[in-house]
């Protein structure tokens, strides 16, 4: 973000006033100078001591664990073998693959949606903001019991309302969770269902960041709705974007909920994902070893991607 | 705006002193007075045990019972298991898993074999195979689930089908074929997105997982019990329901007519398809030939000792209680846990008549516990869940029987470093 | 100020209705449901009208889970972290932000690397670590970990990048300290994203269930969500009217803070601190 620096200008022409204010002046910046050294640090160190203690440590331990054959209670190094066994299980390459796919339409979708949303809501004719608002966030605070129940209900395939729409509309009812390919689109309907309102949230309280006067100077110089949407909304927001971007590629390549509880990974694994693959070692067969080495393993590939995400959006800088 | 930040460092104030209170409230409570033993169990059997814990101090005031509410995936206690510490004292698996807990975590439970040598003869035979590992006891069974084919008596009425005449499966599909006519929107059966129907024809024809400790997924009954829910589901006698959720829905709205699982469910029906009450006949299941096996066990779990515990003289007394007394058989059989305590068949509450079904639902099953095949799990279930679901996926998707249950075995095989039987 | 077109007003209005039913929808669902009597949850097509069973639900939940206790032991567990998180990470989502020192990117970097770690592979270490501690069903043992929230670092850093530098040059130059300045400018300047990660790290916290699962073993000191979620599970009777009683109950405090919380969602971040 370009902001000006217009830090010195007021300390030269103060100087230049009296000697005492001057010698009060430079005792201050000399302060101030050494403060700022070390301000970030003492800023940093609560978050950092939690941060190390309870997020580096075990990190460390389970990055070890990745090496070893750790299953329940026993455990032997065995190196790379639970890296290499992992990247030559077809099955994780389909459940990579499955994610790749959902996260390509997913992710754009519901950041456009988002951005929308949040416009609409930020515009000043709308009436009961709080109300919508309210109601455009709920369903990510929808519990796994109702998401299960209801979804299963509005997508069956003998009697949901979804299909029965359709037949409305004189297309044959969909099988949502026996066919491969629906059954994904089944999983990208939910999962922009439940976080479309929490982006739009964040999105929201970005633009309300965005200073009132440019949009009123754009309109004196005959700027269009849509032409300020594009050329002020869309780059104030943009570290925002990127951020529910980056976060949004994340939560999607390490999907777990949805598929879990809509799909169970099925049909024939159209809709397994790699933490269900982790998962499923983890905590069902309990290999820990091998667990870690395909956390590790999604966590450089979700690493590699984000990379490409801060460098391929302008500028470089997140 | 400044008292916003004010506020909220106040906030903070408390609450680490709120957190830093309730921490040492925590600790000056838990004074010793005799043995306290916990117990981790899922659901109903959690309930059961919990209710159980007046009956038991009133034979042992001493020894406190604390029951962990526990989910059936075990990640309350596997994370304890791993690490060596904070375990319960006493800990529910399935019966099918229980093989697999003690390979995967070996020397975390304690040898049995003498205290449960007296209790040998009164369970079912059956019962005893999950639960010993070269020749050694680790834990004690608990309930079984005895099978059976829950059917609509009405809608059998209405298509003209005598649940008599249906003897075999293939009798079933057309008896199911017929329902179909009769009745478009209703059919015979649904199935659940898990390995339950085909555990259930596996154990009928005698299969096993595991074989002579080698996999055993690819035998002539695996592929028997395969082609059946295949044939099921291409004939338009079976379709999916899902899961649970999805069955219950089934039944209220008569989408299926007839449901082929274990004792248990009739405490399902009885009460989330509670209106149906009076419409729902239970018979046993229908042989592959005629004259063939129709029992088949499906479920039932085992209670088992930490080798972390340090009362486990006080737990062994406390599973001794609520499995070989009446006293605690009687509770169990209130929460729907049939027994494989086989004296507790002959006891007053076990015979009571069931309303629902208008019948003596239990002593029914227990009828059909006689001929269980013992099926050997094998260390197998917990690597096996995901690999035998995908190949159910897969037959019933209509890839290649033989060609999907190897891919199966391999997998298998492959995590458990297990051989895999020809 | 040009009028915004009669056409756009009345498109957003029927977009933003649209969205709001498919929202609203499941929960609507799940309050009727809370209402009926177990096998009428599951009558096709669903009841579109609450009945009067909801008290009755209500007692019998309560009856067969501590569930009061467990809504306590959530509010407990998540305003103390909500709180707490919000200020460990506004001071080192400023840190990040606004300062210029070594180590700067490595410490940012791995707060990033963290966050695409699936959270699972940490559990059992961390239960090692928080058992050897001897922390089993205390509260500390969910918040202290969770505190580790490298996303709200991430999100105040990304927040306070649009804080003008000229403005906290201005407060040094006036002679404050770097403490005071994020007490008195920082914080009060970005109370909407404040305002927004309080929310997301509440509901974050309020429905974190595999941990709390694991770590606070006893009923009486779990959350509400893990209570309610161990009365759903394949094999047994399930008392659906309870449970989503029990829903209802859980969805209300998140309710209520959204509802307090979201008017400074509008406030405007240099509103009346530029000057001060």
């Amino acid at each position: 973000m370009g902001h000006p620096h217009l830090s010195t200008g007021g300390a030269e022409v103060e100087a230049t006033t009296t000697v005492s204010k001057k010698e009060l002046a430079t005792t201050r910046r000399k302060k101030g100078w050494n403060q700022k050294t070390l301000a970030p640090y003492l800023f940093l160190s609560p978050f950092f001591i939690v941060f190390l203690i309870f997020m580096v440590y075990p990190i460390i331990e389970s990055l070890y664990l990745s090496f070893t054959s750790t299953q329940g209670t026993s455990s032997e190094w065995i190196g790379l073998e639970n890296f290499k066994n992992i990247l030559t299980d077809g099955l994780f390459w389909k459940s990579l693959s499955n994610v790749f796919i959902i996260l390509l339409v997913q992710v754009p979708l519901m950041l456009i949606l988002g951005t929308l949303l949040a416009v609409i809501l930020n515009s000043k004719f709308l009436k009961a903001k709080a109300l919508f608002r309210l109601m455009i966030f709920l369903p990510v605070l929808i519990d796994l019991v109702t998401y299960s129940i209801v979804f299963s209900i509005i997508f069956h395939e003998q009697y949901g309302i979804m299909n029965y729409l359709l037949g409305v509309l004189h297309i044959d009812p969909i099988q949502w969770f026996s066919d491969p390919f629906w059954s994904k689109v089944l999983i990208i309907i939910a999962v922009t269902w439940r976080w479309t309102g929490y982006n739009t949230i964040i999105l929201l309280a970005g633009l309300s960041a965005v200073d009132d006067s440019l949009y009123e100077s754009a309109e004196v110089d005959g700027a269009s709705k849509f032409t300020q949407f594009f050329k002020i909304t869309i780059p104030m927001l943009k570290p925002i974007l990127l951020f529910c971007g980056i976060l949004s590629t994340i939560g999607t390549i390490q999907l777990f909920t949805e598929p879990s509880l809509l799909t169970n990974g099925g049909p024939n694994n159209a809709t397994n994902t790699p933490v269900m693959y982790l998962y499923q070692f983890g905590f069902q067969s309990f290999q820990f070893g091998y667990a870690s080495a395909a956390a590790y393993i999604i966590t450089i590939i979700v690493g590699i991607i984000s990379f490409f995400q801060i460098k391929l959006s302008k500028g470089g800088e997140i | 705006m400044k008292k916003f930040s004010l506020l909220l460092s106040l906030l903070l104030v408390t609450s680490v002193l709120l957190v830093a209170c309730s921490g040492k409230d925590e600790k000056s409570g838990a004074t010793e007075s005799g043995a306290t033993i916990k117990v981790a169990a899922w659901n109903s059997a959690a309930d059961a045990l919990t209710e159980q814990i007046e009956g038991f101090n009133k034979k042992y005031p001493d020894i406190k019972v604390e029951i962990l509410h526990s989910d059936t995936g075990y990640s309350k206690v596997t994370p304890a298991l791993a690490a060596g510490s904070g375990a319960p004292d006493i800990i529910q698996t399935q019966a099918r898993d229980f093989q697999a807990f003690l390979t995967k975590f070996p020397d975390q439970f304690v040898d049995l074999t003498d205290k449960t040598k007296a209790y040998h003869d009164q369970f079912i035979e059956s019962s005893w195979g999950a639960v010993t590992q070269d020749g050694k006891v680790y834990a004690m069974p608990w309930d079984i689930g005895p099978t059976a084919l829950y059917y609509r008596i009405d809608l059998f009425e209405k298509a003209g089908i005598d649940i008599a005449s249906i003897k075999t499966w293939d009798d079933y599909i057309e008896a199911g074929k017929k329902l179909k006519e009769a009745i478009p929107e209703t059919t015979m059966t649904g199935y659940t997105n898990d390995f339950n129907l085909y555990e259930i024809f596996l154990n009928q024809l005698g299969g096993s997982y595991v074989k002579d400790g080698k996999i055993n997924v690819n035998s002539p009954e695996s592929k028997k019990a395969l082609l059946l829910q295949k044939k099921m589901k291409d004939e338009g006698v079976a379709i999916n329901v899902k899961d649970g959720n999805g069955r219950i829905t089934a039944n209220n709205n008569e989408t299926i007519a007839t449901n082929i699982l274990p004792v248990w469910y009739a405490g399902t029906l009885q009460h989330s398809v509670d209106k149906q009450a009076g419409k729902w006949g239970i018979a046993p299941l229908p042989a592959f030939e005629e004259g063939g096996n129709t029992q088949a066990n499906l479920g039932g779990s085992v209670l088992a000792v930490s080798k972390q515990s340090k009362h486990t003289e006080a737990a062994f007394k406390f599973i001794e209680y609520v499995l070989t007394t009446d006293e605690g058989q009687q509770v169990m059989i209130d929460y729907g846990l049939f027994p494989s305590y086989v004296p507790f068949y002959e006891n007053e509450t076990f015979k009571e008549n069931n309303n629902y079904f208008g019948m003596e639902v239990y002593p029914f099953f227990a009828g059909l516990t006689e001929n269980i095949h013992t099926m050997d799990h094998g260390p197998i279930m917990l690597d096996a869940t995901k690999p035998i679901n995908d190949l159910i996926g897969a037959v019933l998707e209509g890839k290649n029987v033989d060609e999907s249950m190897e891919t199966a075995a391999k997998a298998i095989s492959k995590t458990t470093k297990l051989e895999v039987n020809k | 100020m040009k009028k915004t077109s009669l056409f756009t007003k009345m498109a957003a209005y029927l977009f933003l209705i649209v969205v709001c039913i498919a929202s609203v929808y499941p929960f609507y669902w799940m309050f009727v449901g809370s209402t009926l009597t177990d096998s009428d949850i599951f009558q096709f097509p669903p009841k579109l009208l609450p009945s009067g069973e909801f008290m009755n639900n209500l007692t019998g939940l309560a009856a067969s889970a501590p569930v009061w206790k467990g809504l306590g032991n959530s509010l407990l567990i998540t305003i103390v972290f909500t709180i707490a998180t919000l200020y460990l990470c506004a001071i080192a989502g400023y840190a990040f932000a606004k300062f210029e020192f070594k180590g700067k990117n490595v410490m940012f970097v791995v707060v990033l690397l963290t966050m695409m770690l699936p959270a699972q592979v940490t559990l059992i270490p961390l239960f090692k670590m928080v058992i050897g501690l001897g922390w089993q069903n205390q509260p500390q043992a969910v918040i202290l970990p969770a505190l580790a929230n490298a996303f709200g670092v991430f999100f105040m850093r990304q927040n306070m990048m649009s804080i003008p530098t000229e403005m906290i040059e201005a407060a040094r130059i006036d002679g404050s300290g770097e403490i005071s300045i994020f007490h008195k400018i920082i914080l009060p300047t970005t109370l909407p994203p404040l305002a927004a990660l309080g929310i997301l790290s509440f509901i974050q916290q309020w429905g974190n269930y595999l941990w709390p699962l694991i770590i606070l073993q006893e009923r009486e000191s779990t959350t509400l969500p893990v209570l309610l979620s161990m009365l759903v599970a394949p094999g047994q009777v399930v008392h659906y009217g309870q449970v989503l009683a029990g829903t209802v109950i859980s969805i209300v405090p998140v309710i209520i803070l959204f509802l307090l919380l979201q008017k400074y969602f509008i406030a405007g971040i240099y509103g009346g601190s530029v000057k001060g």
